[in-house]
């Protein structure tokens, strides 16, 4: 990698979008700096071929998720416990539906594979169809939409408070 | 799903922006170093090897040196007695032990005590769960499906409650007051059980559960159990009173890209020195389509904030690589070849090689096994005011399975 060719620049125009995504497949902030900082690494490192690609935030993304992912396979654990007992609520606490809602969903995220995880997270937050997200993660589009398949009865299963957004019949890009 | 993505949308509103651009470029750099001089530190290692000089690869930043400097309680070496041992009698006294270790293709462990005698000790239903307290006075051990006690100093054996799980991990406290028991690993969905054990009196003084998904981790001076969190890095503390708090790990800038900790709780090598814990930093290298956990430094933390206050810099292991050095050659074949573990080579295995696991706190230091390529064995003490590394103890020929006061596995 050399200096002062770009890559800063390229780097910190896309911090936002990769911090959001990072800390929704990790789960938390700790998880979601290292996936950035292991990313934006690997990125460094083979900066030449992602300056040239077609499109280098495609490649960008494939290593983010991947990076997740395998990082995952390696310690064996998502970065996210499910506790057997949830925390107690303080009682005075003015907690709205929105902010309960947000944690339901980010314990039912917790309990899904990385694969599933970042399947829910390409279709439902990045809005890609299931080609683009086979693309991403390496795998078939069968793959993708079996993955989709599982991940949304595994949320709905582990969090049926969130049931009412899980069964809208809304379109799922193919 | 329109509703499903606004609330994914709202989830990811609570992502800061995580700048860490210029860590990504300095951990890109270091990086390239490494692959650029791999090769050279390989072909060095082979060299050494060849006059017979042995040479531990070093973790970056430097470390300790190697100088003789035995351990008052331990002896400098361990030599294999030329008859079997008395069996260790369960209600005789025979003093403090300092050392339990096996002789190759002999039964049983041997223990030594501190006064140079040496008994078979019972294995018991597994002899891996074999262990002397700090102070020589106990040997813990499992029979009859329970872990029992028993008093070397006054005699006498005690069964310990609550300890009939099929998987048990102990651990203890550095003064020699505590036994903590408990689950390597409890289960999601599942509560475990831990207790806490006076070794004043041989008492179990509390048995608690032990939340889902923890494993235990060490015991402080003052009676708190810490359990550990992998999936989250963070510590759990119970104290005696049944007080509880949760200390999140703040590891940032302490651990090197790709290291973490390790989340197998029995390789974890945690230890605590009275108020602090000792834990092992493991590198993650990928290595074709798995990934290898290697063991790098010791972190020392401190459990009331989870600040990492000391890394000590330990040897980096040396595995075992393909015949000749040909990635394609068979590794079970000719001569091996050490590599440094920051690039081991497609071919290698990770069966045996040149490493250390921290074992036990004691008064002078952190004591640590060194196992060697050619099959020796030493305990090993790490000075943790001056990171200095020091031989303790040397096994002789077939001896191994080293067990000063104070394991912990």
């Amino acid at each position: 990698m050399e200096d002062g060719d770009g890559f800063q620049e390229f780097a910190r125009a896309r911090l936002t979008t990769l911090s959001r995504i990072a800390y929704l497949l990790a789960g938390d902030h700790h998880g979601a700096e290292d996936l950035v900082q292991s990313t934006l690494m690997k990125v460094a490192l083979r900066w030449r071929q992602v300056r040239e690609a077609a499109d280098p935030d495609a490649y960008v993304r494939r290593i983010l998720y991947n990076e997740r992912i395998s990082t995952w396979r390696r310690r064996g654990r998502a970065s996210e416990v499910v506790t057997d007992a949830p925390p107690e609520r303080a009682s005075t606490v003015d907690e709205s539906e929105s902010v309960l809602r947000q944690m339901m969903l980010r314990r039912a995220l917790a309990r899904l594979t990385p694969r599933q995880r970042a399947t829910i997270v390409l279709r439902f937050f990045e809005d890609r169809s299931a080609a683009e997200a086979a693309e991403v993660l390496g795998c078939s589009v069968g793959a993708v939409k079996s993955q989709t398949h599982h991940a949304l009865g595994r949320l709905r299963a582990v969090a049926p408070e969130l049931a009412d957004l899980l069964d809208q019949p809304t379109e799922v890009r193919g | 799903m329109s509703g499903l993505r606004g609330l994914l949308e709202d989830v990811a509103d609570q992502a800061r922006t995580y700048d860490v651009t210029d860590r990504a470029v300095r951990a890109a750099h270091r990086r390239e170093r490494v692959h650029r001089y791999a090769p050279l530190a390989a072909l060095a290692a082979v060299a050494l090897l060849a006059v017979g000089i042995w040479v531990p690869l070093r973790s970056s930043g430097g470390g300790p040196s190697l100088v003789a400097g035995p351990v008052p309680w331990l002896p400098e070496v361990v030599a294999p007695p030329a008859q079997p041992p008395p069996v260790l009698d369960p209600d005789r006294p025979v003093g403090p032990g300092s050392l339990l270790y096996r002789v190759r293709e002999q039964a049983g462990t041997i223990l030594l005590t501190s006064d140079g005698r040496r008994y078979t000790a019972p294995d018991g239903d597994d002899r891996r769960a074999l262990s002397l307290s700090p102070d020589g006075r106990w040997l813990l051990l499992r029979d009859g499906g329970r872990m029992a006690i028993q008093d070397l100093r006054d005699g006498g054996r005690r069964e310990l409650g609550g300890t009939d799980q099929k998987e048990i991990a102990w651990r203890w406290s550095s003064n020699g007051r505590w036994l903590a028991l408990g689950a390597p690993l409890v289960p999601p969905g599942v509560r475990g059980t831990m207790s806490l054990v006076d070794l004043t009196t041989g008492q179990t003084i509390w048995s608690r559960g032990q939340p889902a998904e923890s494993s235990i981790l060490a015991v402080l001076d003052s009676g708190e159990i810490l359990t550990w969190y992998a999936a989250t890095t963070s510590l759990g503390a119970e104290q005696p009173s049944g007080a509880a708090r949760s200390v999140p790990l703040r590891l940032a800038g302490a651990m090197r890209p790709n290291e973490g900790l390790n989340p197998q709780p029995v390789a974890a090598q945690a230890l605590a020195d009275g108020t602090n814990v000792l834990m092992r930093a493991w590198a993650f290298m990928p290595q074709g389509d798995k990934t290898v956990l290697v063991p790098d430094d010791l972190l020392m933390l401190d459990p009331r904030n989870g600040t990492v206050l000391h890394r000590f810099a330990l040897p980096d292991p040396v595995f075992r690589g393909p015949a000749g050095g040909s990635p394609s050659a068979d590794p079970s074949a000719g001569t091996p070849t050490p590599y440094d573990a920051s690039q081991p080579p497609d071919g290698w295995t990770d069966a045996a090689y040149d490493k250390r696991d921290s074992v036990a706190v004691a008064p002078e230091g952190v004591l640590l096994v060194h196992e060697m390529l050619s099959g020796s064995v030493e305990l090993e003490l790490l000075d943790a005011r001056t990171g200095e590394l020091t031989v303790a103890t040397r096994a002789g020929d077939r001896v191994g399975d080293l067990r000063p006061r104070g394991y912990t596995r």
